[in-house]
């Protein structure tokens, strides 16, 4: 078990972070054109969002208060844990970890909030609904970046319980399940989790 | 929520790897500056909007436009950026309280932001007086109650951070002045330096030379280190220094007189000054003598109680000298008074130190740039960022001409 969360965190910490952007952790690419103050031509580097920038990222996207009692809850209870700084040097499996249980809080409450969105009467999935849930929390091309269309893939294959995550016995139960799972992997993924 | 199923998500998300980079040009600039400012991620629909402002050319206004649109500029940015000012371990964790809630309102308010430094100005939460006692506030539009403000407690800023009361609301986040709220005596008030905030975490205990220290650490960009300079007379050193630590004067010569000699002639202005109890106390000084309670002052106490040169310097009154405007201290740019009396003054003087433009400029590139400031280019931004904020003294347009700066090409 301890060799599977090991695992699980640095799997999270070397594919969250694409090389390219690694390596600007690093060099610090700057460009060296001449200066205008209102037409810059430098680039930002990356960086990670802070407790509060996390917490008020999920709740400005769901559109759910952080004052809601259970989310105010996992908040305060995870709150030391989300990332304290915005330095990505200091990112680590906790941070990840706690970001995905704010996640799920959110989700929790988002698709009970939002139950018209969603077909729960039908077991299947159409990929219109995912792709909608993912447009209302990042702007992604589903039409053109090939990584938004092997994104969207994914949570399909989450959403359709692909790797059979979830046994309910009850398909709209099961489906609301797989709809928060999906909902809380794209607020936690580093798409949305970093600048 | 179940722990594995949250794993289990982590997991199955932890083999995706994600493009960050999306659409590029007008579309990347106003999804950059849009999180640069708030914090937050814009999705499809925001992102769509403000790629058309910019497109028009409409880069200021966009930018004007997510602020005032989203709570994140000022409860998320500004928190992060002003809060860590409150408290000596430079901490984020840390509350709102009054001295955070000026920063933040000063911001906001678009006024000349230098006054923070001196002026009767404070920013308080308002709203209908309710309570048997009359003594907290209903924010009815927000169904939130907060307290009074209280000179011993930061209930009121507690409460409303809890409430997620948007700080750029101007119905409930108000200026007022510091008079019967902060203190009683007039002759404290001297803008963040008067603050319940500000006394709680450099007033307590010591001699109140953090409250300088952490001045030029947060306002200057200068550790006392830096500003070490053994050349300026030590006449102002007080009593506590001692000549000659572990029996070698040659220490005090080359190094402690480095920093005492300039921070102490500028520390006077806060001898009146004290934190006891939750309380800023100024000028009027509690002591036991004989088992009853005396009240002295105008010097707090503290001040002169460590007698280990007996030569040095004793505080009188709270008179202080800049001696840093010659040597290598020179250059901070310092503002054109060069002694006065007590905290007001010298916070006049600090509101014209050029280095106070300096240093916010580059916190608040660092802020939206998300990088140090490295190259050559990089300090020109910061420079025209810094010359600007000289000119129309409005903190806002700090962090929009840093966010324009850094939103890409």
């Amino acid at each position: 078990m301890k060799a599977l969360t090991s695992t699980i965190l640095l799997s999270l910490i070397f594919s969250c972070v694409e090389p390219e952007k690694t390596d600007n952790i690093s060099k610090g690419s700057h460009k060296s054109n001449s200066v205008t103050l209102k037409t810059s031509q430098t680039s930002s580097n990356l960086a990670i969002k802070n407790f509060l920038q996390v917490n008020n990222t999920y709740s400005k996207l769901t559109g759910i208060s952080p004052n809601r009692g259970e989310i105010l809850d996992e908040y305060r209870a995870i709150q030391l844990q989300l990332p304290s700084s915005t330095d990505p040097k200091t990112l680590n499996g906790f941070n990840q970890i706690a970001a995905t249980r704010l996640a799920f809080a959110y989700c929790d409450e988002y698709v009970e909030e939002n139950e018209l969105d969603f077909d729960f009467s039908s077991a299947s999935t159409s990929r219109l609904e995912v792709q909608n849930l993912s447009l209302k929390f990042g702007d992604f091309d589903f039409d053109q970046n090939q990584d938004h269309i092997n994104f969207l893939n994914n949570l399909e294959a989450i959403i359709n319980d692909e790797d059979e995550l979830v046994d309910d016995g009850n398909f709209s139960r099961e489906k609301r399940k797989l709809m928060k799972m999906s909902c809380a992997a794209i607020l936690s993924s580093t798409y949305i989790t970093m600048f | 929520m179940n722990f594995k199923i949250v794993i289990k998500t982590i997991f199955v998300f932890g083999a995706l790897t994600l493009a960050l980079v999306a659409h590029a040009g007008k579309r990347d600039q106003a999804k950059q500056l849009y999180s640069s400012l708030t914090g937050g991620t814009a999705n499809k629909a925001t992102a769509d909007k403000y790629e058309a402002m910019i497109a028009n050319g409409k880069v200021e206004q966009a930018a004007k436009e997510i602020i005032e649109s989203n709570e994140g500029f000022y409860n998320v940015t500004l928190k992060n950026f002003f809060t860590p000012m409150t408290n000596e371990d430079g901490s984020q964790f840390t509350s709102l309280n009054d001295m955070s809630a000026l920063l933040i309102g000063a911001t906001r308010d678009e006024i000349d932001f230098f006054r923070v430094f001196w002026d009767n100005i404070m920013y308080q939460f308002d709203g209908t007086l309710t309570g048997r006692n009359r003594d907290r506030y209903y924010l009815e539009d927000l169904d939130v109650t907060v307290p009074k403000y209280n000179r011993t407690k930061n209930d009121m800023y507690l409460t409303a951070e809890e409430g997620l009361v948007p700080l750029g609301n101007r119905k409930y986040f108000i200026q007022t002045q510091q008079n019967t709220y902060t203190t009683l005596d007039g002759a404290a008030i001297a803008g963040m330096f008067s603050t319940r905030g500000f006394a709680a975490a450099y007033y307590p205990a010591g001699t109140n030379r953090a409250a300088f220290a952490y001045f030029a650490k947060n306002f200057l960009c200068k550790e006392m280190e830096e500003l070490s300079d053994t050349s300026i007379p030590d006449f102002r050193v007080r009593r506590d220094v001692d000549r000659a630590p572990g029996g070698s004067a040659d220490t005090y010569k080359t190094y402690c007189v480095g920093c005492h000699a300039g921070q102490d002639a500028l520390g006077g202005a806060f001898a009146y000054y004290d934190y006891v109890d939750g309380r800023m106390v100024y000028a009027a000084h509690d002591v036991v003598v004989d088992g009853n309670a005396e009240v002295v002052g105008p010097v707090a106490p503290k001040i002169n109680n460590i007698n280990t040169f007996a030569d040095g310097k004793i505080t009188t009154s709270d008179s202080w000298i800049n001696l840093w405007t010659e040597g290598q201290n020179e250059s901070l740019g310092w503002g054109p008074q060069n002694a006065g009396n007590g905290a007001k003054d010298l916070g006049k003087m600090l509101a014209e130190t050029k280095q106070v433009r300096t240093c916010l400029s580059q916190q608040v590139f660092e802020t939206v740039c998300h990088r140090a400031p490295t190259s050559d280019l990089d300090k020109n931004i910061i420079n025209s960022i810094a010359q600007e904020f000289d000119r129309d003294r409005n903190m806002k347009n700090v962090f929009i001409n840093a966010a324009i700066a850094c939103m890409g090409e």
